[in-house]
Formats: C-alpha cells, structure tokens, sequence
C-alpha cells in the first residue's frame, strides 16, 4: 500500500555568503516522508553557489576588472538524525565547506589579487523538531512543524579576524567610515565559520492533496557577535511553492516544484559599526524535483535563479544556486 | 543657458505652442536652424566634459610621521595614476621633471574617491595625476 510519501524541502532557501542554510539541509532529511516514523535517518546535501556578479546597491555594474573577482562556494552536509516519534525529531548538521575564489584588496600602494581555496569543517548546527500539527488521510496531508536549534562555532573563523583586521588597520590610517572595498568577494565571505553561537528557528507548512502539493517555510537566524566581536547580520527567508506528483504509485514517486525564495539579510557588524558592504534582500525562482524510492530512499535536486537581488555596497551576488540531496531511512 | 531658453521660446513661439498666457503680438526674432542645431550641440558638448571630473588631487594628508595621504575624486572608466618627482630642472626650453609612477588605479566603473598614501622620506615632493582617457 502506498504510504503517503511526501518530502518537504527547504532545498531553495539557502542563505548567502555567510552561513550555510543549517535548516536546510537537516529538514531535507528528516523531513522525507512526512518526518513522522521513529527512528534513524542519515541524509548527504549539496548547495552550491555561484558568486559573479557584481552589483554596488542593488544595480549590476558595467564590464570591468571587478568581474576577475568571483567565489565558487559548496557547502556539502551530512545530517544525521533520530525521530523519537511522531512528534519530535533531533538533527545534527556537519557540513564540510568548500570556498574556490579569486578577490582584490586594497594594498599599499596599489591593488593586489588573491585566488585561492578555502576548505573544512564549518559550524556544526543542533536542531529540533516539533510536529505542531498534523493531519493525514487516503487522499491528503497537512503538517506544520516548528524548529529551533543551535549552531556553534566549529568551522575556522580566521578570515573574519583578518577582516576586523584589516578594517582597523585601515581605520587607522584613512579614519573610520572610510570605503575600503575594491573587490564584490570580501574577507568575511570567505570564512568557514562565523566564531559565534547562533539561534536557528523555523515553521514550515507542508500540504498534500491527491497528486498536488504545496509547502511554505519560514526561517530565522539569530547571529550574535563571534569571532574578533565581528557580528553576521541577522537573516530571514520566506520560501514554498506548490509542486505536482508526476508519478504516484507505490514504492515510487517524483513530484516537481516551483520554488519562490525571500531571503533578506541584515548587514554586519563591524568594529562596533555597520559593515557597507554587507546586507541583501533577493528574490530567487526556480523548479525542484523531488523522488523517492521505496521507503527509506529519497532524493532531490534543484536550482535557484535570481529575479531581484538589492545589496548594500559593492558585492558578489549569486548568478545561480544549486541545490540536492539524498537521504535514508533506516 | 539664458539664451538657450530664449531660442525655445522662440520655436515656440513661431509654431503656436506658447501658452496663451505667454503669447505677444509683438513679432519674434527666429534665428535659422543651422545656428540654433549648433548652439545646442555645443551646450550638449559641454555637458558632457562638465561631467568628467577635472583631475585634481584636493587634498594632502599627514596620517603619521612616516606616512602621506594623497586624496582625489575619480571618474567612471578613466584610469589615474599618481605620480611624483622631487625636483624640476630648468632648461632653456622650460622646466622639466622626471615623474615617477607612485600608483596605477584600475579603472573603475563608477565614480570613486581615492586615496593614496607615500612614505614621507623625502625632504619635498611633488605630485601630479595622469589620466587616461
């Protein structure tokens, strides 16, 4: 008999250059088929995203040698995960970061290049879940879960350091306030970990009607100050958008999405004061498709395309974002 | 600009499309086209060299006692470079000098403030920025 299988994603809300989208990954896997049998699942996602274009508040600039300047930045999460119930879930999200770039920085005299890699564990993340309500029955269901979690500061964070470094050091020398940034890709984007203890929420509706579907997912990161006090803004994003099962039958199924994704992001704060180049409000859309294979297989895969990106200063924006994972059910 | 307004006027004028308020009997002096096209095409030219920014470092800035801050606007898609000498020579055909590269910018695509910084070793310098185009 057909179990109602149906996987709730929050594949296309990634989050920007910062952080590492922790609700994400851990609801991909333990929210495939409804999240809601006891025991252990295991997931593996990619995000991958595409930083090179170049935008100074909220317009893309003309050809330039600002365009040598990208970040190629993959974040690939291993989510192991325990449901004690129906109800109630815990997730811990291990991601491994990959950052290929290429940047410029102000030097004396003069602008220098840097290319490189950046790679290694990043900030572990702790989540919880609660199954406020559900509803299930032949034809449909209908859940809505709450999430809140933790996500501590694991990953490396030096490349912040040598942000607030070079600010002061530039602070000293052309006085506070002054625009440093020759370059969209910037110190604090390359940094594998933020140094700081984050809160992670969420709410997610999901719903299911026959062969139609339909979710819509709410998150909230709550950044305090980490490594050197260099504080990541706070973010939100709003995403969901409804799908359609293209094959229903036992054992199998493969849904597809359209997927909208708000994301808004606060600036940073730097040496006490806001960093300029930092804070974004984008608007993404793109398809998702979704499969599962009997009952402990899942999949999905997906892309990201920007409608609207408005950033604050001079900034890297993602041209498109990638996104997929697989997850078992033991 | 006043005259410019005044030929507008006049076309205006000749065509009928003065409001009523503004119309006179008195007859109206209508220069001839020709004249008219290069009088705007002049104020356009000028526009457009107005916009570029004259080349100019504004402003000298002791940051320490081994440093100097050299201050200056930047157009869009010009290319500066600050350079220095720190002496000139008198010959018969003029003063010369022998200028030395202190900074290439890479040209940008919007406008920039700049600021340049020299080590303040010599006992006098003096500075000049080269732009392109």
């Amino acid at each position: 008999m057909f179990r109602p299988t149906y996987l709730i994603l929050l594949a296309g809300a990634l989050t920007g250059k910062s952080s590492a989208c922790d609700l994400c990954a851990v609801y991909n896997a333990d929210t495939a088929n409804g999240g809601a049998a006891a025991g252990a699942t295991i997931s593996l996602a990619e995000q991958f995203i595409r930083y090179d274009t170049v935008q100074l508040d909220g317009h893309e600039l003309p050809a330039s040698f600002l365009d040598e300047a990208f970040l190629d930045s993959s974040t690939t999460h291993l989510v192991p995960a325990w449901n004690f119930g129906e109800r109630f879930g815990l997730s811990l999200n291990v991601p491994y970061v990959l950052k290929r770039f290429e940047r410029f920085e102000l030097t004396n005299p003069g602008i220098g290049s840097e290319s490189g890699t950046e790679s290694g564990l990043g900030d572990l993340s702790l989540i919880t879940r609660l199954t406020a309500y559900r509803l299930t029955g032949e034809n449909g269901s209908f859940f809505i879960n709450l999430l809140a979690g933790v996500k501590m500061p694991t990953g490396n964070a030096d490349r912040v350091a040598e942000e607030v470094a070079t600010t002061r050091a530039l602070d000293e020398i052309y006085g506070p306030g002054h625009q440093h940034a020759v370059s969209g890709v910037h110190l604090r984007d390359l940094t594998l970990g933020s140094g700081s203890w984050d809160g992670v929420f969420g709410v997610t509706a999901n719903s299911r009607w026959r062969r139609l579907l339909c979710n819509a997912q709410f998150q909230y990161y709550l950044r305090t100050p980490g490594e050197s006090d260099y504080e990541y803004g706070d973010e939100w994003m709003l995403s969901g958008g409804p799908g359609v099962f293209l094959f229903l039958r036992d054992g199998f199924s493969l849904n597809l999405q359209a997927l909208a994704v708000y994301d808004h992001m606060q600036p940073d704060i730097v040496l006490g004061r806001e960093n300029q180049n930092t804070g974004m409000t984008a608007i993404y859309l793109g398809p998702q498709v979704n499969l599962t294979l009997g009952q402990s297989f899942s999949a999905n895969l997906g892309v990201d395309l920007p409608v609207e990106i408005d950033n604050q200063g001079l900034q890297n924006v993602p041209s498109w974002r990638l996104h997929g994972g697989i997850s078992w059910r033991f | 600009m006043k005259s410019v307004w005044l030929h507008a006027f006049a076309f205006m004028a000749e065509n009928g499309k003065l409001p009523w308020n503004m119309r006179s009997d008195r007859p109206v002096r209508c220069t001839p086209l020709k004249v008219r096209l290069a009088v705007l095409g002049a104020i356009f030219a000028l526009v457009v060299i107005a916009r570029a920014t004259v080349p100019h470092i504004y402003l000298f800035e002791p940051i320490n006692p081994n440093l100097v801050a050299i201050h200056f606007e930047m157009d869009a898609f010009r290319s500066y470079t600050v350079q220095y000498t720190s002496s000139f020579i008198v010959t018969s055909n003029g003063i010369t000098a022998v200028w030395t590269d202190l900074e290439t910018v890479p040209t940008f695509p919007f406008n920039n403030h700049w600021v340049s910084t020299d080590t303040r070793s010599a006992t006098a310098r003096f500075y000049r920025l080269k732009v392109v185009p």
